[in-house]
């Protein structure tokens, strides 16, 4: 509060300087002007409570709120119960179940997916797990591979900029090829396309699928388009996303799609890799909220990977002929402009030869890697002995990858 | 590699190393990216695994760490008390709360404690998370990251430094000679193999007598952010240089802070209208200590101001309070009062403004009220400097020039103070921050040829 005796001391200062007059008008004009437009804020709050806008506005929230603690409780339960054979056993033996269960998607543009359950005990060293029926020779485009927690909730975007949602567990899912049985040469039961839940409209593709029951713990999502354009949108805003199920197309040209959705925390750091071996990594904060070209690409490139990157961990890259580059934090380098061609990950050389980056991945000693071919056979391999090999023996035309790790190794 | 020898100011708001080869004085950008790239801010920042960072990167990292953070208190064992009383004895554990997310700790005007190194009731040194660090070993840390700067600077190795001191760091001069051992040791142990001593006001003479074309009676008025120490010397003939007399007092910029907190800002943190409630009264005349505040932030003192607020007592100056103390806010408070009192100096007014979480701080001050507010100690320093000039011998008349350095000598009444005393024309002004370490400079070249 401004009291006389405090408005007196300013008159004494203007009778005993005349020259402060100006400085102290200035000041409490400044002022003025700042509890003004404060004022008419509060006042239109003040009619949007009186209208009630606001209590629609407050229960959307609470809505949203409850949406976000709901995701976490069923990520800290490990998830929705599973439909594996095993799944009439006690609360606590599924627990444990979902402890060492992920799913693994695949899927591609028309929104036609996959889904495989994967039994950590169950697995083996680059074994088969699937073959799809389906023939990518003459696809334009690569399907694409994601693996998940059983209790996930998945943000489907579309190229249009439309989105919906859907647990994973909602989706199709299909027997992988039993590992104790011998398959008969020959005799490999080829799996179909599925349709799921959530399908795109006439004229859309579906650019991505993303994990989002980390919405709470996450300060933005980052959407990325296979041009190179970034775009930051707060979570605050997911609310209003979900509600109207819209996150835009972040694109700032007609011939480009979002190519990934991921949700990060500012301090993150976010890796792009492109199909012509070119890699930048970047700040979340200095990421643009207005959507930005921030790495150029030849007009024959595009993205085909993008993470969240942390530097003690290294990313295992994976390329059209099967080569596994390794790349650790010190090949890294943190890129403090946009538009810059980025770090080439294998030479100018190899490039002119065909070489391409099908995937990446982030990764850990105990993790695993999933491969497709261009025959659409699925395998899975452990990390470890990828890198040790630097070839992948069992599949020569890789034309996805992804790399996972079951909830237990993760500490 | 080269050896060097140079001047070293350990201030109490800044720090800064000058060199001087016999005719220039190069005094060392070690702050590139500060407003004023010659001065380093005297702070230490030491993170919870024992990092240090000084200046404006510790600064920097106590925002980025600190302001608008959680916080987690859990109950630690501090010793235990025995209770030995008529046919008993008992031992009872003591625990206290601590902060266990508490990323670092920023240390200001180590400088200060200096004159409180014999202990109780002063500071000997304080608990950074699991160490215990003394006064020298925090001012060893500063000087070891402030030579680091230095050398790399100068793509040499220094050997020595001469380093400034004020006329008294304490009245006592047994607290006196302390103080002094304490800061060789600590320069000692941060890697500077020969280390000197020189007055500082004599050092902002030595700079200022490159000036003079003849020999001249001067009366040094250094007025830092901790002290302020006067001089009158003889200056222009190395060969005659005498000094007539010096004294110092432990009063200074940071003082006027403090001052300008008390009188003008404790309202709005509700000193007007909380009355019979001494917790709350004690965390607001807590504010002007720039050493309590931060230690405020316990779950008991948030228990007492949120019970406060809610039986709905001063609620918008508790809820100031509270974000003060519980957003480690106080740093970014100093500062703008510090700002304002600097603004004043130029202009007849000046707004202390913050605007945080539960903060809507508007207080417009003026400099008539700024020199109100001061006017004691006006009085006490016109008396000191009336002290110093009748200890010399000489008159008044007699002090050729009056050499104004640090950055509180440009506070308007203290100008006008000189100005009065001795005539306009006799006050001259050296550079505020920079006169007193090319002065080091000069006489740490001076002390090696």
């Amino acid at each position: 509060m401004i009291k006389r005796e405090k408005i007196e001391e300013w008159i004494k200062e203007v009778e005993s300087r005349p020259s402060s007059a100006p400085v102290i008008v200035q000041y409490i004009a400044n002022r003025l002007r700042d509890l003004t437009a404060r004022n008419e804020e509060i006042l239109a709050e003040l009619i949007a409570l009186q209208s009630e806008k606001r209590v629609e506005e407050y229960e959307k929230r609470i809505a949203h709120l409850e949406y976000q603690l709901d995701l976490i409780k069923r990520q800290g339960e490990g998830g929705i119960t599973s439909d594996h054979p095993a799944g009439s056993t006690s609360s606590s033996a599924a627990g444990m179940m979902t402890q060492n269960r992920m799913d693994c998607i695949m899927y591609d543009g028309l929104g036609r997916l996959l889904r495989l359950e994967l039994f950590q005990g169950a697995l083996k060293q680059a074994s088969q797990i699937a073959i799809l029926d389906a023939d990518f020779r003459n696809s334009l485009e690569a399907p694409r591979l994601l693996a998940v927690p059983p209790g996930e909730e998945l943000l489907f975007v579309f190229s249009s900029g439309r989105i919906d949602l859907t647990p994973a567990s909602a989706l199709p899912s299909s027997r992988i090829i039993e590992q104790t049985s011998d398959p008969q040469p020959g005799g490999e039961k080829k799996l179909p396309w599925q349709v799921g839940p959530v399908k795109p409209h006439a004229g859309e593709r579906l650019a991505c699928v993303t994990p989002v029951s980390n919405l709470a713990r996450v300060d933005c999502f980052i959407q990325v388009s296979r041009r190179g354009f970034i775009k930051k949108i707060r979570s605050g805003m997911a609310g209003s996303i979900f509600e109207n199920r819209y996150i835009g197309a972040g694109i700032k040209k007609p011939s480009d799609q979002t190519f990934e959705v991921i949700l990060a925390k500012n301090e993150d750091q976010i890796v792009l890799l492109t199909s012509e071996g070119y890699l930048i990594a970047l700040v979340v904060k200095s990421l643009p909220v207005s959507i930005e070209e921030v790495i150029r690409l030849d007009p024959s490139d595009h993205l085909v990977s993008c993470f969240i990157y942390r530097p003690e961990d290294s990313i295992l890259v994976m390329t059209n002929a099967g080569k596994i580059l390794h790349l650790t934090s010190d090949r890294i380098e943190l890129s403090g402009s946009f538009k810059t061609k980025g770090q080439a990950v294998f030479s100018g050389q190899r490039r002119a030869q065909g070489a391409r980056v099908v995937g990446a991945a982030l990764i850990h000693e105990n993790d695993w890697g999933a491969v497709c071919d261009l025959n659409g056979e699925i395998r899975l391999h452990e990390v470890q002995p990828m890198l040790g090999s630097g070839v992948l023996a069992e599949q020569s035309q890789p034309i996805a990858f992804t790399a996972f790790n079951f909830p237990q190794d993760r500490g | 590699m080269a050896y060097v020898r140079v001047g070293l100011d350990f201030g109490t708001s800044n720090s800064g190393i000058a060199i001087y080869d016999g005719e220039k004085v190069r005094v060392l950008p070690l702050e590139p990216g500060g407003i004023l790239p010659e001065v380093v801010q005297t702070m230490l920042y030491i993170t919870r695994e024992h990092q240090y960072s000084i200046g404006q990167e510790a600064v920097e990292l106590y925002y980025q760490h600190n302001v608008n953070r959680v916080r987690r208190y859990v109950k630690k064992w501090a010793g235990e008390l025995d209770f030995v009383g008529a046919e008993m004895h008992y031992v009872r554990d003591i625990y206290v709360l601590v902060d266990e997310l508490k990323p670092g700790r920023l240390i200001q005007y180590l400088k200060t404690a200096l004159r409180k190194t014999d202990g109780a009731p002063g500071y000997s040194g304080t608990h950074v998370f699991d160490r215990y660090y003394r006064t020298e070993d925090l001012i060893r840390i500063f000087l070891i990251a402030l030579k680091k700067r230095a050398e790399e600077m100068l793509g040499a190795e220094i050997s020595g430094a001469t380093i400034g001191r004020p006329v008294k760091i304490s009245t006592s001069l047994a607290q006196d000679e302390l103080a002094e051992d304490t800061l060789r040791s600590a320069a000692l142990g941060a890697g500077f193999s020969e280390v000197d001593f020189e007055f500082e006001p004599l050092a902002a003479a030595a700079f200022f007598e490159k000036t003079l074309s003849r020999p001249k009676n001067a009366l040094v008025f250094d007025f830092g952010g901790g002290t302020l120490d006067i001089a009158i010397l003889r200056l222009g003939d190395a060969h005659q240089r005498e000094v007539f007399a010096s004294n110092g007092i432990d009063l200074a910029g940071s003082d006027f802070d403090r001052m300008m907190i008390e009188k003008r800002l404790l309202p709005s943190f509700g000193s007007e209208k909380i009355v019979n409630m001494p917790e709350i009264e004690e965390l607001i005349q807590a504010v002007p200590d720039w050493i309590a505040l931060p230690e405020l932030s316990t779950p008991q003192n948030r228990y007492q101001l949120e019970r406060a607020i809610g039986q709905k007592v001063a609620v918008i100056e508790l809820m100031r309070l509270r974000s003060l103390i519980f957003n480690d806010l106080a740093f970014s408070f100093y500062n703008n009062v510090e700002a304002a009192k600097i603004a004043l100096s130029t202009l007849g007014a000046a707004v202390i403004q913050m605007d945080e979480k539960d903060i809507d701080l508007w207080e417009l001050t003026t400099r008539f009220q700024f020199e109100k507010d001061i006017q004691e100690y006006q009085n006490r320093i016109e008396k000191m400097v009336l002290e110093t000039v009748g200890a010399s011998g000489l008159e008044r008349e007699q002090i050729d020039v009056v050499v104004k350095t640090g950055g509180s000598s440009n506070i308007p009444i203290f100008t006008q103070m000189l100005n009065a005393l001795f005539g306009p024309e006799r006050v001259v002004e050296s550079n505020p921050f920079s006169s007193v370490v090319a002065g080091l400079a000069i006489r740490a070249f001076e002390k090696n040829h």
